[in-house]
C-alpha cells in the first residue's frame, strides 16, 4: 500500500453543477441549447458558436465505446485490479471514462457497443457515475 | 519553409543514469548537438524545450533571444521545430537550440507530480484508476480494432516488425525477435495491451540545432536535414471526449497542414517514424498521416511493408516500443529521422531521401508533424 488516499475529484466553480447532481445521484452534461451538442465537461462557447449552455439530465443509457482491463493498476487501485476501465457513449452523443462494473472483468463479456446503464460509486461528497450492462427492458 | 536542422545529438547514456538530472541530461544532450553542428554556445540565441529552458539556457551560458517552453507532451519537440523555425523566418533568433532530457526511469532530479484533483484528469479520469499513460492513451485502442475487423493480433505484429528493426540497433534497450505468440502471451499491462506493446521507461535526452541555410555554413549545410513541411493540432483534453483519436483527430490535421506546406506527394515518403507509446499508434498514425489507407495500415505492417526491406521502413530504431522512452519519446523520433537522412543510422535506408515524422502528446490530445529531406 502507497498509504495515498483514492483520488476524489474537487469541483471547481465551472464544474460544481456537475458534481451536485452527482450527489443526487443524477448524470447531467454541459448541453448546448443552440445545436444540442454536449460535453462531460462545461465548455465556455459551444462549438457551433453558442454561449447558451446548460447543464442537462442525462438517461443514464449508454453503449461500451471502447475499453482497457487494467491489470496493473496504481497502488491505491491495487485491491480493484483487474478492472474495466471505459469510455461509454451515452445516447446523448457524450462520452465519458469510466468504470463498467457488475460483470467479470473478462473480454469475451464486455462486447463493443453493448447497452450499459448508470450506477453509482459513492465517494464522500460526491458520486462517481459508473455503468454497468444494461438489464433486458422491463426486469 | 526555409530551415534546416544542421546539429542532432543523444545523450551518452540511453537507459539507466541515476546519477543524471534531468536538467543534466538536457545539458548534456544541447552540448552534443552543439558539437554536432561545431558550435559554441555564443552562437546560439533561441532556445526551447519542454523542461524550462530558461533554465537550460543559464546552465549552458545562452542569453537568448527567443524562448519556447511549449509543453503538449511528448510530441513538443515536433512544435519546438516548427516554432524555432517561424521565429528565425521572423529574425527573432538565428541559431535555436532544442533540448530534451528526463530521468524517466530514474526520476533524478524530476520535479514530482502531484495529484490536482481540481484538474480536468483529476475530475474526470484518476478517480476512476486512470492516470498511468497505459489506462489513457490506450483507451480508444479497442474501438479501433473493432472498426476494422482486427484483434489484439494486430498490436502484437507492430512489436513484431520493430524488433526486426531494434536488433540491428546496439543502442537499443530491447533487441531480441519476438512472434506474435510470444507477444501476446506476454504479461498483460492493460488488456489488450501485454509489456512489450507498451513503450520502455528510461532515462536520456538530446539537442537539435535549427537554423536557415544563411546562417550556416557549407559544411554544416553538408550533413544538414531540411525541415520542408510542419504542422500541429489540439484535441479536448480528456482523451474519451475526441471527436475520434483514430481518424479526425489533431494528427491528421498536423499532417495535411504539413504535407501542404512541404508541397511533396504522400509517395515520395521514403521514411517514416510514428510516435509508438503504444502498439495501437503506428497503424493509427500512419493512416492520420495518409500513408495508409484507413483501416489497412495494420495489414500493412503484417506484410513485412514497414520492416527492413519493405516498401515504407517504420521507426527504423525500434521506436519508443524498442529503442527508448523517457516519457517524451518526440526528441527521439526527430533524432532517428535526422540520423537516416544524413544516412548515419544503425539499420540505414538504403537511398533515403525524405522522412515524415508524427507526435502524438498529452494521451492521444495534442499532435504535430516534421516533413524532413535529405538537404
Ligand atoms: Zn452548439
Amino acid at each position: 500500500m502507497s498509504g495515498e488516499p483514492r483520488p476524489v475529484p474537487r469541483p471547481t466553480p465551472e464544474t460544481l453543477p456537475y458534481w451536485e447532481a452527482t450527489r443526487r445521484r443524477e448524470l447531467v452534461r454541459h448541453r448546448c441549447d443552440g445545436c444540442g451538442a454536449g460535453s462531460q465537461h462545461p465548455r465556455a462557447i459551444c462549438a457551433c458558436g453558442s454561449t447558451d449552455l446548460t447543464w442537462t439530465r442525462c438517461t443514464g443509457r449508454g453503449r461500451l465505446f471502447s475499453y482497457v482491463v487494467v491489470h496493473r493498476p496504481e497502488p491505491v487501485f491495487a485491491d480493484e485490479a483487474p478492472f474495466v476501465l471505459a469510455i461509454v457513449e451515452l445516447e446523448e452523443g457524450v462520452r465519458m471514462t469510466t468504470r463498467i462494473v457488475d460483470v467479470p472483468a473478462d473480454p469475451s463479456a464486455l462486447p463493443l457497443d453493448m447497452d450499459v446503464e448508470l450506477r453509482w460509486l459513492e465517494l464522500g461528497d460526491v458520486n462517481l457515475p459508473v455503468f454497468a450492462p444494461a438489464r433486458p427492458e422491463g426486469s | 519553409m526555409d530551415a534546416v536542422i544542421i546539429g542532432a545529438a543523444e545523450t551518452d547514456v540511453l537507459g539507466r543514469a541515476p546519477g543524471r538530472s534531468v536538467l543534466g541530461l538536457n545539458v548534456e544532450g544541447g552540448l552534443r548537438a552543439l558539437a554536432d553542428a561545431g558550435l559554441e554556445t555564443g552562437q546560439i540565441d533561441g532556445v526551447a524545450g519542454a523542461c524550462s529552458p530558461h533554465g537550460v539556457a543559464h546552465a549552458l551560458g545562452i542569453t537568448p533571444r527567443w524562448v519556447d517552453s511549449t509543453n503538449v507532451g511528448g510530441c513538443s519537440f515536433l512544435m519546438h521545430v516548427r516554432h524555432a523555425a517561424a521565429a528565425i523566418a521572423a529574425g527573432h533568433a538565428t541559431r535555436v537550440l532544442i533540448t530534451h532530457g528526463e530521468s524517466g526511469r530514474s526520476r533524478t532530479g524530476t520535479v514530482p507530480r502531484p495529484r490536482d484533483p481540481q484538474s480536468w484528469t483529476g475530475q474526470f479520469e484518476e478517480p476512476y484508476g486512470a492516470r498511468p499513460p497505459y489506462t489513457r492513451f490506450t483507451l480508444p485502442a479497442l474501438r479501433h480494432l473493432h472498426d476494422n475487423g482486427l484483434d489484439e493480433t494486430a498490436l502484437a505484429q507492430v512489436v513484431v516488425a520493430q524488433r526486426r528493426w531494434s536488433s540491428r540497433v546496439p543502442r537499443a534497450g530491447r533487441r531480441d525477435l519476438m512472434t506474435v505468440d510470444e507477444v501476446l502471451a506476454a504479461r498483460p499491462v492493460a488488456w489488450p495491451f501485454t509489456v512489450p506493446m507498451v513503450c520502455m521507461l528510461t532515462d536520456g535526452g538530446g539537442g537539435l540545432v535549427v537554423t536557415a541555410p544563411e546562417h550556416a555554413t557549407t559544411e554544416q549545410l553538408r550533413r544538414s536535414v531540411r525541415v520542408l513541411g510542419t504542422g500541429e493540432s489540439s484535441d479536448p483534453l480528456l482523451v474519451a471526449q475526441a471527436p475520434d483519436p483514430a481518424g479526425d483527430s489533431a494528427a491528421r490535421r498536423a499532417a495535411d497542414d504539413a504535407f501542404a506546406e512541404a508541397r511533396i506527394a504522400r509517395s515520395e515518403i521514403g521514411h517514416v517514424m510514428v510516435y509508438d507509446a503504444f502498439a495501437h499508434l503506428p497503424p493509427i498514425g500512419l493512416e492520420c498521416l495518409g500513408l495508409a489507407p484507413a483501416g489497412g495500415a495494420a495489414e500493412m505492417i503484417a506484410a513485412g511493408e514497414t520492416s527492413p526491406g519493405g516498401s515504407l521502413p517504420l521507426n527504423t530504431n525500434g521506436g519508443g516500443l524498442a529503442y527508448t522512452h523517457t516519457g517524451m519519446y518526440g526528441m527521439f523520433a526527430i533524432q532517428e529521422a535526422v540520423r537516416q537522412l544524413r544516412h548515419e543510422a544503425a539499420a540505414q535506408v538504403p537511398g533515403v531521401s525524405t522522412s515524415a515524422v508524427l507526435g502524438y502528446g498529452g494521451m492521444f490530445t495534442a499532435s504535430s508533424v516534421l516533413v524532413l529531406a535529405r538537404n
